[in-house]
C-alpha cells in the first residue's frame, strides 16, 4: 500500500496551499526527512519533506496549483512492503494509525457528514431544539462542517417540518436525553441520585431482614372515626399514621436497640436518647423523608397537624435542612393504598423503618367465628447486625398491642 | 557588541576573558547538549512540515544562551520558561521522548495534550506551566521567588523572557516587586533581536535591555549569548546573588533567532538575508566547538557519533511516540475541580458514549 502524503496544516490554521515545485520526480526513491515539494501558504513558503522512505509511486498535484489542506499530493511505496493491501500486517497497520490520523482531520472535517453520522449541534442548539419540540436528527444543518443551527431548528420549528413524533428514529448514542421510540435516557440526577445513593447505601452496609405481622385495628378505626370530626374542625387530617407515630415512642423506649445507629468506622451501636421519628413522603421528584421531632411531647393532633405540615413542605420542596435532621427512626406508609407487606429500605445509619399497610375489613377468626375486622398488617426492617429477630418481634407486637387498644394509653390529654 | 557586553570567547573560540571554573566533563556535556537541542529542533520542524506535530519553535542559534543559564542552576530551583526554553528541560533531565509526546499531546504528554504544542513545562524538573501570553510568567517567577524568601528556603526562581517581553506590563510589575522586596529571582532575556517580526529597533529606546534593571533598583548585566561561558558566568553571578538574599538580576543574552518565530511564521518576508549571515558567523556551537577542540575536549569523531547517536534516539522517541494513544477522553474533564461536579460527571458519561474513535477526528462531537 503506497503512503499517501497529505497537505498538512503547516500554519496555525492554514486552509490551502499553492504547490510551487516539485523536489522529487515518480519513481525517485526518497528518505524520511527528505524535502519533496514546496509549498506557498498566505503564512509561509515551506518545503514539506517525506514522512517515509520509499520510492514515490505517483505525484498527485501539479505545480502552480493551490489545494486545500489535507489533499493527497503524493504517493510513496514504502521500501520492503508489497503493493497488496494485505501485506500491511495488522501491528503495522495500528502504529500508524495515530499518524495518519493527526494528518487525516481537516479532511475528514471539510467533507460533508456522511449518511448515519451522528448530530453536530452545540449545546445551546440543543437546549433551543428541546424547547421548540425539534428533533434535531430529522435535520440537515447549514453550518459548518454540517452542524445545526439555531436558525435551522427555528425554521423547522416554523414549518413543523421536524416533530418528535414524526421524526425518522435515527439512534443519536450518547446525545442528550431523548426518546427514540424504543427507549428513553434520563440522567440520573437531583435527588433521584441522592435516593439512589442513599439506597444503594443502606443496602450495601445493613444487613436487611423483614418481620411481618398482622394486627386487628377495629378498636383503633372506630376511634379514628370517633375523632375525626374534632380533628377536622381544627384543621386537621386524623390519620392512622399519626396513631403509629405516638403508639412508637414507649415500645422504642422499651427496646432501645431499634432507636439507633450503628457508627461502622468506630464499631459501635450509637443509642439515641431522643425520639425523633422520619415520616417517608412521596413527592413529584421523588422519596424524601421529614423528621417529626419528639412525638413524645406533642398530642396525638399535633403529630398529625405536624405530619401534614411537613409533606405540604415536602411537595413544595420547602423543606428547612432541620426539618430533614436527626431522626433515629422512620415510618412510610402509602396511605389508603398501603397493600399488603413491603420489605423497606432501612434510612442509613438507623436501624430500624417500619412500614404501614391497608387496614380494611377483612375476614378475622373472633371467638371461633368468622367476622369482618379492620385487619391491617405492620412491616418492619431491621439491620441484623444490631437488632435479632427476637426483639424485632417483641417490638413489633408491642406496637400492635397498643394501636389495637388506643384508649388503653391515649389520655384525652394526648390526644389534643 | 558594545563594550559593556560581557564576552569571554569571541566568535572564533578565543579565549578574550576570566573563563568560569567549569569540570573538563561538564564543557563537554554542555557541547554534547548544545549539539543535541540543534538536531530536536531540525527535526521536529521537519516533523512539523510533514503534518506530525503541529507547531514548532526552534532555539536554533539560541543553545548557549539556553544551556548556559540552565546550567547555572541547582535542580531545586525553579523555571519559569517562555516559548524557546525546552531546552532548559531537557538539560534538567526531560527526556526527548516527552517532548516529543507534548507535540502530538498524546498519552505519553505529561500535560495530557492540555498545551499547546512546544509550550512545554515538566514539573519533575521544577519547569513550570506558561502561558502564549508575553510576560505572565515573570509575575509568576517573582510570585515563587517570594514565597521562597517567606519560606526561608535557598530556592531562586528563573524567570525567562524575550526582547519582546521587555515592554509587557507584567515585566516591569515583577521587576519592580522583586526589586522592592529583594526576591530571589533572575530575569534572564533571551534578547534574539526580534519578537517575532518586530525589530528590536521597535521594541526599546533604551540602550540594551539590561539598563531597563536600572530602574528597578537592581543590576542589569548584559553579555554575548552567543559565549555559552560568558552566559555561565554572568548567570552564575546573578544566581548567586539571589541566593544569597541579595535580590533580583536582569540577565540580557545577547543572541538570534536564526529560524522562525515558529513553524507558522516566514522571517523572510521581515529581515535579511545579510542580516542571517551576519549571525551565523556568530553561531554559539562553531565557537564553542572551537574552545573545545584547541583544548583536547572534543575531537571531530565525537561529534559525529554524537549526530549518529542523538539521530537514532531522536527516530526512536518519535516511532514510540506516534503509536501512543490520544490522552484518555475523560481528562478533558479531571483536574478542573478536586471532586468532580455532577454536570461534569453527566458530561463526560456522554463523551465517553461518543465513541473513543470521534476523539482520533481531533475535533469534539457536538
Amino acid at each position: 500500500m503506497p503512503y499517501d502524503v497529505k497537505l498538512p496544516d503547516i500554519g496555525e490554521g492554514v486552509a490551502e496551499g499553492e504547490i510551487v515545485r516539485w523536489l522529487v520526480k515518480a519513481g525517485e526513491s526518497v528518505r524520511e526527512d527528505q524535502p519533496l515539494v514546496e509549498v506557498m501558504t498566505d503564512k509561509a513558503s515551506v518545503e514539506i519533506p517525506s514522512p517515509r522512505t520509499g520510492t514515490i509511486a505517483a505525484i498527485h498535484v501539479e505545480e502552480g496549483t493551490v489545494v486545500p489542506v489535507g489533499t493527497v499530493l503524493i504517493s510513496i511505496a514504502i521500501a520492503g512492503e508489497s503493493e497488496a493491501p494485505t501485506a500491511t500486517t495488522p501491528a503495522t497497520a495500528a502504529a500508524h494509525a495515530p499518524a495518519s490520523a493527526s494528518t487525516a482531520p481537516r479532511a475528514t472535517a471539510l467533507a460533508t457528514p456522511a449518511a448515519g453520522a451522528r448530530v453536530q449541534a452545540t449545546p445551546a442548539v440543543r437546549q433551543l431544539a428541546k424547547q421548540m419540540g425539534v428533533a434535531l436528527e430529522s435535520l440537515t444543518g447549514s453550518g459548518p462542517g454540517g452542524a445545526i443551527t439555531s436558525d435551522d431548528v427555528k425554521r423547522a420549528a416554523s414549518t413543523g417540518a421536524a416533530s418528535p413524533a414524526g421524526a425518522p428514529s435515527q439512534p443519536a448514542p450518547g446525545a442528550m436525553p431523548a426518546s427514540d421510540g424504543r427507549e428513553t435516557r434520563v440522567p440520573l440526577r437531583g435527588l433521584r441520585r441522592r435516593i439512589a445513593d442513599h439506597m444503594r447505601r443502606s443496602l450495601d452496609t445493613a444487613a436487611h431482614f423483614t418481620f411481618v405481622a398482622e394486627g386487628d385495628f377495629t378498636a383503633l378505626a372506630e376511634h379514628r372515626e370517633r375523632l375525626k370530626s374534632r380533628a377536622a374542625a381544627a384543621g386537621i387530617k386524623l390519620t392512622y399514621l399519626a396513631y403509629v407515630l405516638k403508639a412508637l415512642i414507649e415500645p422504642l423506649k422499651k427496646h432501645p436497640m431499634l432507636n439507633a445507629s450503628l457508627d461502622d468506622e468506630r464499631g459501635e451501636v450509637v443509642l439515641k436518647r431522643h425520639i425523633d421519628v422520619a415520616v417517608a413522603t412521596h413527592t413529584e421528584e421523588g422519596l424524601t423523608v421529614p423528621v417529626v421531632h419528639d412525638p413524645e411531647h406533642l398530642s396525638l393532633f399535633e403529630v398529625a397537624r405536624e405530619i401534614q405540615r411537613l409533606s405540604e413542605a415536602a411537595r413544595a420542596g420547602k423543606l428547612k435542612l432541620e426539618e430533614l435532621k436527626d431522626a433515629t427512626f422512620t415510618v412510610t406508609s402509602t396511605g389508603a393504598r398501603g397493600g399488603v407487606l413491603a420489605t423497606p429500605i432501612l434510612h442509613h445509619p438507623q436501624v430500624g423503618i417500619l412500614g404501614v399497610h391497608e387496614i380494611k375489613k377483612r375476614p378475622a377468626v373472633v371467638d371461633d367465628r368468622i367476622v369482618a375486622r379492620d385487619l391491617g398488617n405492620l412491616s418492619l426492617s431491621l439491620d441484623h447486625r444490631v437488632v435479632d429477630g427476637a426483639i424485632g418481634a417483641e417490638f413489633l407486637y408491642d406496637v400492635i398491642h397498643r394501636l389495637e387498644h388506643p384508649s388503653e394509653w391515649l389520655s384525652e390529654k394526648e390526644i389534643g | 557588541m558594545s563594550a559593556a557586553t560581557l564576552q569571554l570567547l569571541d566568535p572564533e573560540g578565543q579565549v578574550v576573558g576570566a573563563v568560569p571554573e567549569i569540570s573538563n566533563a561538564d564543557l563537554v556535556r554542555l557541547f554534547r547538549h548544545m549539539v543535541r537541542m540543534r538536531a530536536l529542533d531540525q527535526r521536529m520542524l521537519s516533523l512539523q512540515r510533514q503534518g506530525r506535530v503541529g507547531f514548532y519553535g526552534t532555539a536554533t542559534g539560541q543553545e548557549a544562551a539556553v544551556t548556559g543559564s540552565a546550567y547555572a542552576l541547582r535542580d531545586t530551583d525553579w523555571v519559569f520558561p517562555a516559548l524557546r526554553e525546552m531546552g532548559v528541560s531537557l538539560w534538567r533531565g526531560t527526556t526527548i521522548k516527552e517532548l516529543v509526546c507534548q507535540l502530538m499531546g498524546n498519552s505519553g504528554d505529561v500535560l495530557i495534550g492540555r498545551q499547546m504544542p512546544c509550550h512545554f513545562s515538566d514539573r519533575k524538573v521544577r519547569t513550570v506551566a506558561w502561558s502564549s501570553v508575553i510576560g505572565t510568567q515573570l509575575v509568576h517567577a517573582m510570585g515563587a521567588a517570594w514565597a521562597a524568601k517567606i519560606r526561608r528556603e535557598d530556592t531562586i526562581s528563573m524567570g525567562y523572557m524575550g526582547d519582546g517581553a521587555s515592554s509587557a506590563g507584567d515585566f516591569h510589575a515583577a521587576a519592580n516587586f522583586a526589586g522592592v522586596y529583594k526576591l530571589p529571582v533572575v530575569f534572564f532575556c533571551q534578547n534574539n533581536q526580534w519578537a517575532i517580526s518586530v525589530p528590536l529597533t521597535h521594541q526599546t529606546a533604551s540602550e540594551s535591555i539590561a539598563v531597563k534593571a536600572v530602574a528597578y533598583g537592581f543590576p542589569g548585566v548584559r553579555v554575548d549569548g552567543n559565549d555559552i561561558l560568558a552566559v555561565i558566568s554572568a548567570t552564575r553571578q546573578a544566581v548567586d546573588r539571589a541566593r544569597r538574599g541579595e535580590g533580583p538580576t536582569l540577565v540580557e543574552a545577547v543572541t538570534f533567532r536564526m529560524g522562525g518565530h515558529s513553524s507558522s511564521d516566514d522571517p523572510t518576508r521581515y529581515r535579511s538575508a545579510e542580516e542571517v549571515a551576519t549571525w551565523e558567523r556568530r553561531d554559539p556551537i562553531p565557537r564553542f566547538r572551537s574552545f573545545l577542540s584547541k583544548r583536547g575536549l572534543v575531537k571531530d569523531e565525537d561529534e559525529t557519533r554524537w549526530t549518529e547517536e542523538l539521530a537514532a534516539e531522536i527516530s526512536q522517541a518519535v516511532e514510540e511516540s506516534e503509536k501512543l494513544p490520544p490522552p484518555p477522553l475523560e481528562t478533558l474533564f479531571s483536574d478542573v475541580y478536586e471532586k468532580m461536579p455532577w454536570h461534569l460527571e453527566e458530561q463526560m458519561r456522554y463523551a465517553l458514549a461518543m465513541g473513543e474513535g470521534q476523539k482520533f477526528e481531533g475535533r469534539f462531537p457536538l
